[in-house]
């Protein structure tokens, strides 16, 4: 018998089914864990939209000023801070401030316009950082140049940054920077000690309804942890699957076709969207899952929800079959959970993509890394990131710190251990996409360990270019 | 019948119309009333032009002052007496760009 949290519909399936003579195989049971939500701050309730991103930027700006304040004051010690206007020049001093990265490459809508100005057409381009990108740094009141230690190609719009330098005399709006700062990273709470082995399965990028889907894979994975696969030792060692995090991008983006916008009704009308055939496999899929484990489904940026961040749930009609289990955690994107008293923190990835265009860096275990030191999980939204006008908070600072920080939907899976000042502990994660590498990641509670877990199948490739018939 | 004109209706915002056919029993009662209107009225716009309180458009008045309250900002509290005093008349309320609905 499996056991879930509280099952609502009775589970009587035995993880050790495979064989038929159940006397010799020995009951397996499914590791309890207990899971509880902390999204509520990215549940948007009020849907108005008639409100500008000031409001956010101000709420980010004010909310972080403490902190930086704070950490400001313990690196550099008894230097004045200052508001931009009340800067005086040759006088050292620290600014904090929201950065701001002016882009010549960034595309523009006002640019697209001008067109018709006979001016040149804008690079279509998958990164838009120059070397000729230059750094702001702007208070409520007013802006100013960086320029000095504070590296270009690293930073992105967004960020809240305290800066010590100096404004010259003789070179008035620009501000020369020493070094900078960002804030101290919040007090973790202390990880419990388990006793047993527990762990926990990180998947992104199923991508169903696609060119890439796997389907065969995914059903080696639905096997394995239900229990379907191996001999009783590898049964015993799923077993200890405590929960299953899906971490965005279920659907592929060719499942968002978006002719029924641009073409006429009666073209359309007798064709069903592509998004409905792989929401009913992916329901199937996820009903696997969730008779025998915990699974925890995060939107992504393909997903039929919406676009801008955060993503709200997937709704339950969507899954009428998995739905009914409440073994099914729908969670917003970014998410915020915590399984067995470890926190767990992370996106489907549109913040580390994001961060990756608008900057010259690459490695993106480093950019996931960057959003934990910079305290905010997602800086370039509201600005090149789509996201809610949210006025009364801003809901992406990290104002508790995770265990588990992850990144769904990346090119590749890695993972490290971030040890913070004051002793804070993070596994940083960055999940690989199913549909290109058929890899899961399984981490362990107890030691906070990860590791990845790959699905092949080695099917010989039938090349349908040469006929096997012979010439007629 | 459905035409382009009225499914987006158009209506002009008016900024504080002074209503005609005002009961006015005293000349000078009015006028003292009319100078501790535009007083308030002094304060809260001085409240708006406060930068360091954030921006102000698109929330109202009281939704800021409680941001500015709340990142010890410390603004005054007797604009919030007056907010809560006026609670409903969106001349007090509201920001003083309210009327420009352009700019929402």
């Amino acid at each position: 018998m499996i056991y879930s949290a509280n099952p609502q519909v009775n589970v009587e399936q035995s993880l050790s089914n495979v064989s038929d003579s159940a006397e010799e195989t020995p009951q397996l049971n499914r590791i309890k864990s207990k899971v509880q939500h902390k999204n509520e701050r990215f549940i948007v309730k009020d849907r108005s939209f008639n409100r500008q991103y000031a409001h956010l930027y101000a709420e980010r700006l004010m909310t972080m000023r403490k902190r930086l304040t704070e950490a400001a004051i313990q690196k550099w010690g008894n230097v004045p801070i200052k508001k931009l206007h009340e800067l005086v020049g040759g006088e050292r001093c620290i600014v904090i401030g929201t950065l701001f990265k002016h882009m010549e490459l960034r595309p523009s809508i006002l640019k697209e316009v001008s067109e018709e100005h006979n001016l040149m057409p804008q690079p279509i381009k998958k990164r838009y950082a120059d070397s000729t990108d230059k750094l702001i740094i702007e208070d409520e009141l007013q802006r100013i140049f960086l320029v000095g230690k504070l590296e270009t190609q690293t930073s992105v719009t967004g960020v809240i940054v305290a800066v010590i330098g100096i404004e010259p005399e003789d070179d008035k709006g620009k501000f020369y920077v020493e070094d900078v700062c960002y804030q101290l990273l919040p007090a973790q709470i202390a990880r419990p000690i388990l006793e047993q082995d527990k762990f926990i399965m990180f998947v992104s990028g199923f991508e169903l309804g696609g060119p890439e889907e796997r389907p065969f894979q995914m059903q080696m994975l639905a096997d394995l942890v239900c229990g379907q696969l191996g001999d009783v030792d590898q049964q015993a060692a799923t077993a200890a699957i405590c929960h299953i995090v899906v971490a965005g991008n279920l659907l592929s983006e060719s499942t968002q076709d978006r002719d029924t916008l641009t073409k006429a009704k009666y073209l359309s009308k007798k064709t069903s969207a592509g998004s409905v055939e792989a929401v009913k496999s992916l329901d199937e899929f996820l009903a696997q899952l969730v008779t025998s484990v915990d699974v925890t489904v995060v939107p992504g940026e393909f997903d039929p929800t919406n676009f801008s961040l955060p993503q709200q749930p997937f709704h339950q009609c969507m899954l009428p079959q998995s739905s009914r289990y409440n073994t099914l955690h729908h969670q917003t994107n970014p998410c915020d959970v915590s399984v067995e008293g470890i926190r767990i923190m992370g996106t489907a990835g549109q913040p580390v993509e994001d961060i990756y265009r608008y900057s010259e860096m690459d490695d993106r275990l480093a950019m996931l890394e960057d959003t934990l030191v910079w305290g905010h999980m997602a800086p370039t939204a509201p600005d090149t990131l789509a996201c809610y006008p949210f006025v009364k908070e801003d809901p992406f600072i990290i104002s508790e710190c995770p265990h588990i920080y992850f990144a769904g939907c990346q090119p590749e899976y890695k993972c490290k251990m971030y040890k913070g000042e004051s002793g804070q502990e993070v596994l940083l994660l960055t999940v690989p996409r199913f549909s290109q590498s058929g890899t899961a990641v399984l981490v362990n509670l107890k030691s906070l360990e990860a590791q990845p877990i790959s699905f092949h199948s080695h099917f010989p490739i039938v090349d349908e270019s040469v006929s096997p018939e012979v010439d007629k | 019948m459905a035409s382009i004109s009225n499914a987006f209706v158009q209506r002009k915002r008016i900024a504080h119309k002074p209503k005609k056919g005002a009961p006015s029993t005293s000349g000078v009662k009015e006028e003292k009333v009319d100078a501790s209107v535009k007083r308030d009225l002094d304060i809260l716009k001085q409240f708006d032009l406060t930068l360091e309180y954030g921006p102000c458009i698109g929330i109202s008045r009281l939704d800021r002052w409680e941001r500015a309250e709340k990142h010890g900002l410390k603004p005054l509290p007797e604009v919030r007496d007056l907010l809560i005093r006026h609670a409903a008349d969106p001349l007090y309320t509201e920001c003083l760009w309210n009327d420009f609905s352009t700019l929402r």
